[in-house]
């Protein structure tokens, strides 16, 4: 009988535990004292945007903050602006959004919020002259000047490269020509041949690249300043039947860009850290709201430039 | 090994499963009276937030009627429909654990603190309006503005909430079909378990019986066929079960009594077999003993009238040897009357061998009471004298004593033959005990062989003769015969 009492007792154990492993539901903890902060960012369709909310969540669980997260059209300023109104009648400790130079609407809201004392941080694209707290966002000169530089060390330190952007008028994409013809101009041998603007055209594109590379025999480096002309570019150059050593540098993780990388397809990529942007956006929010003396900042991150050999790490 | 009876087994294998079995049942049950609970508690959130929605639907239209009409029953209905969803969000907040849909919840709570304040300034509105003669609409227009701005904004975050409500419940949902599964997982796993230890258990039960069952039987087959030494060889196996434990230690051990007595039987058979043939010998060996004995006499008194006195004594001992030889062969005499018919035959050979050989006697005979097969000792002496002092030419003697001796706790009476005369080689020694012990009277020339059987059969085996001679130096026959009690204590 006392096996048997034994045998129960530890059955029971057993049981409890399993149970109390199987029903066991972290319990959630809210603290109505936590900064509360609003997010307006495009949706989460790109990894680069991905990548950034990720880095807002993990900076949240870090230092206990509550991060709300509104997806507005990137090109639909009426909607953040209509958003950033309704800050009236709620609760907000800080305001994370996207520059947008073009407007001076978002920057009068802005400032707005900042007359509130609400503490706005611009991430990726910064607005100068406004009145935000800090801008965060990659150094797209040096991240162009990068690319410049790897272009000349593969082709030997000569370098006829076209340069394909979406739109002159994006800052991000402007400032990285700007760093890339910089460091392109002062070698005496080597040009840029063209710059061609596309527009979000991906069949504009391959007309463009099967064109230029009949009539400019010379062309040995493509850099593509965006995400979305990497892309293209990259899976045209994959079915084309190209004689000529051609170098590629494309810009931001978006797929397949790192498998096109790894096939070595293009010749690198120049990777942003949206992740970082997100988490020090929500840490310098929380300084600037416990501090409001504290003066406008520009902080910036590296964009990393991955090569063959590490791509395999990106591709997921 | 430790044993247990049947029932203790039995008891304890349904014991282990009833037990098992509820705590299972009692597992599945508390387990699903946890996920009941959540799953209710889910639901009823969401309810009560559609309710939530429901009264700010409410309270946008009451305010607008009010705009419009300017009637209190739709302001206070507006106010009710306010105080409701303040409430019930408050309610709400304070059982959510959901830390996103608390923010929510929260940010939604100073909405409707927005919307109170927004409300009660159109009420301002109107009654200025009407104070006024309604001469401007304006003010409650705006306030009216205001106050759907502040609810539009309300509703397109109570449809952000009940959107978390739903991922929240779907992802509980995922969660609770993740543990279910789990559950089944482990409930099966551990029926499975119980189920194969179940099975065990009474396969060891079953085996505890069957396996000693069939060998008993195997045992009891043996004995039928009088095969006892092989069913005692034949082992039980080990077993747990206490009844058949101890059923095969007492089939065993009446298996050994019931051998032992078979072996005794044999025994008293061989023995009466044996007497039989002793009596038919000795029959045989008695052919016309009276003739003998009445020519005997009848020599002795004729010697006596020739005045032959010593003759007509030798004659008259011998006579005298072969009545006592022919009256008390088979039968017990005390051993006073052995020693003294002994003097007839003593007397004989004295007349015989004449101061060759002097025979002396020590007795004790506080013990001559003692019985023993007539024509015991007779034998001894005769051997000493025809192969121990017989063959000397010089004077030798033969000494026959009685005494008392005590060993081990018990009392006999010793009678020792002894002699100085040739003695025994060790081969020859060693071939009469021999001869002592294995002797079944096969030949009755061998005298000590004889007088060893008479005794062990007269004794049942409790007296003793041993023999011991060297080679030139003479020979010693001790007997050792029991004492009744009554001899005992005869001092």
């Amino acid at each position: 009988m006392k096996r048997t009492a034994a045998l129960s007792f530890l059955l029971f154990a057993v049981l409890s535990l399993l149970l109390a492993l199987l029903v066991f539901e972290p319990a959630g903890s809210f603290d109505k004292t936590a900064l509360r902060f609003l997010c307006l960012m495009p949706p989460e369709t790109e990894y680069y945007w991905g990548a950034v909310r990720s880095g807002i969540a993990e900076a949240d669980a870090s230092f206990g903050t509550y991060t709300r997260i509104e997806d507005y059209d990137r090109y639909d300023i009426s909607s953040r602006l209509r958003l950033l109104s309704q800050t009236d009648y709620f609760h907000v400790d800080g305001i994370i959004t996207i520059g947008e130079p073009s407007s001076p609407e978002l920057g009068a809201a802005i400032a707005s919020c900042i007359d509130k004392g609400i503490p706005v941080a611009l991430i990726d694209t910064d607005m100068p002259g406004t009145d935000r707290s800090f801008y965060i966002g990659t150094d797209n000169q040096k991240a162009g000047e990068a690319a410049a530089d790897k272009l000349l060390e593969l082709t030997g330190g000569t370098v006829h490269a076209a340069v394909i952007i979406t739109g002159i008028s994006d800052a991000n994409q402007s400032e990285r020509l700007k760093g890339f013809r910089r460091v392109i101009d002062q070698d005496p041998d080597s040009d840029v041949l063209v710059v061609y603007e596309n527009r979000s055209d991906k069949a504009a594109l391959a007309t463009f690249l099967t064109r230029t590379l009949k009539s400019r025999p010379s062309l040995n480096a493509i850099f593509c300043a965006d995400a979305s002309t990497s892309t293209t570019t990259g899976v045209f150059m994959k079915d084309a039947d190209i004689s000529r050593q051609l170098f590629i540098i494309g810009f931001d993780e978006v797929a397949p860009t790192p498998q096109l990388v790894a096939d070595g397809v293009l010749s690198g990529v120049m990777i942003q850290q949206g992740k970082q942007m997100g988490y020090e956006a929500v840490r310098l929010l929380i300084d600037y709201k416990n501090d409001p003396a504290l003066e406008p900042q520009e902080l910036y991150t590296p964009a990393i430039l991955v090569e063959q050999k590490d791509a395999e790490a990106y591709i997921s | 090994m430790k044993t247990h009876s049947t029932k203790s087994q039995l008891t304890g294998f349904f014991s282990s499963v009833g037990i098992t079995a509820v705590m299972l049942c009692l597992f599945t049950m508390v387990f699903f009276l946890i996920y009941a609970g959540r799953s209710q508690r889910g639901v009823r959130h969401l309810a009560e937030f559609n309710a939530c929605s429901d009264s700010l639907t409410s309270l946008s239209h009451s305010m607008s009627l009010y705009a419009r009409r300017e009637t209190e029953s739709y302001y206070l209905s507006a106010c009710e429909s306010l105080s409701f969803l303040e409430k019930s969000l408050e309610e709400l907040l304070k059982d959510t654990a959901e830390p996103l849909i608390c923010r929510e919840l929260l940010d939604l709570s100073e909405m409707a603190a927005h919307l109170d304040a927004a409300s009660l300034a159109m009420h301002g509105a109107v009654d200025s309006y009407l104070a006024s003669g309604k001469a401007d609409y304006a003010p409650v227009q705006n306030r009216l503005d205001e106050f759907q701005t502040i609810a539009q904004v309300m509703f397109i975050r109570c449809d952000d909430i009940r959107n978390l409500y739903l991922e929240s419940s779907g992802s509980g949902y995922r969660q609770m079909r993740r543990q279910t599964w789990m559950f089944l997982l482990v409930f099966i796993s551990g029926s499975l378990l119980i189920l194969a230890v179940a099975i065990r258990h009474i396969l060891k039960i079953v085996s505890d019986i069957t396996r000693p069952a069939a060998v008993l039987t195997e045992k009891a087959s043996l004995i039928r066929e009088g095969k006892l030494s092989d069913s005692r060889a034949l082992p039980v196996p080990p077993t747990s079960n206490e009844e058949f434990r101890i059923l095969s230690q007492v089939f065993d051990d009446m298996t050994g009594q019931l051998q032992k007595q078979f072996e005794t039987m044999a025994e008293n058979a061989r023995m009466r077999r044996e007497l039989d043939e002793i009596k038919f010998k000795e029959l045989q060996m008695q052919i016309n003993p009276h003739f003998l004995f009445n020519t005997l006499n009848m020599i002795s008194e004729k010697a006596y009238f020739e005045c032959a006195d010593e003759t007509a004594e030798l004659l008259r001992c011998a006579a005298r040897m072969f009545r006592y030889s022919l009256d008390f062969s088979g039968k017990a005499v005390p051993l006073g009357q052995e020693i003294e018919e002994l003097g007839n035959y003593v007397f004989i050979q004295e007349q015989r061998f004449g101061r060759r050989i002097r025979f002396q006697f020590d007795l004790d005979e506080s013990i001559h009471n003692v019985t023993l097969p007539a024509l015991t000792l007779q034998p001894l002496v005769e051997n000493a004298i025809v192969h121990g002092v017989g063959m000397m030419t010089d004077e030798r003697a033969i000494r026959i004593s009685t005494s008392r001796k005590e060993e081990k706790g018990e009392s006999f009476a010793c009678i020792v033959v002894e002699d100085n005369g040739a003695g025994l080689s060790p081969d020859a020694l060693k071939r009469i005990r021999d001869m002592m012990e294995n002797y079944q009277g096969e030949s009755v020339r061998i005298g000590l062989g004889n007088v060893a059987m008479r005794l062990r059969y007269f004794f049942k085996g409790k007296a003793s003769i041993s023999l011991n001679s060297r080679e030139g130096e003479g020979t010693r026959v001790a007997l050792l015969l029991p004492l009744a009690k009554e001899d005992r204590d005869a001092v």
